[in-house]
């Protein structure tokens, strides 16, 4: 996820945050770099390496949603149960 | 003896510890306010040893009622007397020269215990706050940049969506932001997180 970051996004800042809840470790990684069409990935959710993410993600039972603004960039949020 | 001036914009909360302070000998409430200018005026015209002094109030706040009231009275002692335990409230009230920081949750003993600690040129700290030296980062150090800045518009009465839209992030992130805040602040839920960033505006 980082890697497409650096490799594609453009992006001049992005963070990500851990935060440990009771039952869950949650994940968010922003950027603020050119964002991407929402609809694209809708087509096709393999596309842009986010469907990598969702197996290793479904594999540890979470969850995760993606929200992307064209030109302001992209926020990622994961929910792990642990 | 004691005097005792009370600036509180909740007149609930102000009956009550006039009532329970009635019954000691020691103690004798000169007067009270409803806002930070109110209270300038009580202690310009009464110089109480003592004043219990809400942070959230009307017209003057109470940490630029207290660096005024330390300005002018110096011998006068304030204690603070707020909602939240934050650690930069804490440090800007005794940074505007309050000696004691007392939580309004906290019972009238403790109350009464503040005023004749300050009052005895002790200092007074609730147990449940946390001092600024203890943690020296501060609260707001728990909190990422992008937390500070979404907590800053839930303070300004900022819907999840107009956030959203106002950082061209989703709904969905924004609200886990606020879950993630009040997990980490130990707040109970949307409304304390809405309460907290209020209080808050004085960091920003």
């Amino acid at each position: 996820m980082i890697a497409n970051i650096i490799k594609h996004s453009g992006a001049s800042n992005a963070t990500i945050q851990f935060t440990q809840h009771e039952d869950n470790l949650n994940i968010i990684v922003e950027d603020n770099g050119t964002g991407f069409d929402m609809s694209a990935i809708q087509r096709n959710k393999n596309g842009m390496g986010l469907g990598t993410i969702g197996k290793r993600i479904e594999h540890l039972e979470g969850n995760f949603t993606v929200d992307s603004v064209l030109g302001k960039g992209t926020s990622i949020v994961i929910d792990i149960p642990i | 003896m004691i005097t005792v001036a009370i600036a509180e914009d909740h007149q609930a909360l102000i009956d009550g510890i006039k009532s329970y302070l009635r019954h000691e000998d020691d103690i004798t409430i000169i007067g009270q306010a409803n806002n930070g200018e109110e209270l300038l005026h009580l202690v310009r015209l009464k110089q109480p040893k003592v004043v219990l002094c809400d942070i959230c109030m009307p017209i003057l706040d109470g940490i630029e009622a207290t660096k005024i009231i330390q300005k002018e009275f110096p011998h006068t002692k304030v204690v603070a007397f707020t909602m939240f335990d934050q650690d930069d409230a804490v440090q800007q009230m005794l940074e505007a020269g309050a000696k004691g920081y007392i939580l309004k949750n906290s019972s009238l003993e403790i109350v009464l215990e503040a005023i004749r600690a300050v009052a005895a040129g002790n200092t007074y700290y609730d147990k449940k706050i946390h001092l600024p030296d203890a943690e020296k980062n501060g609260s707001s150090s728990l909190l990422s940049s992008r937390e500070r800045e979404i907590l800053q518009l839930v303070g300004k009465g900022h819907s999840s969506h107009q956030i959203a839209d106002e950082l061209f992030i989703g709904k969905s992130t924004v609200d886990t932001h606020r879950k993630n805040m009040i997990r980490k602040l130990g707040l109970s839920g949307a409304g304390e997180l809405l309460r907290y960033a209020v209080e808050k505006k004085y960091e920003f």
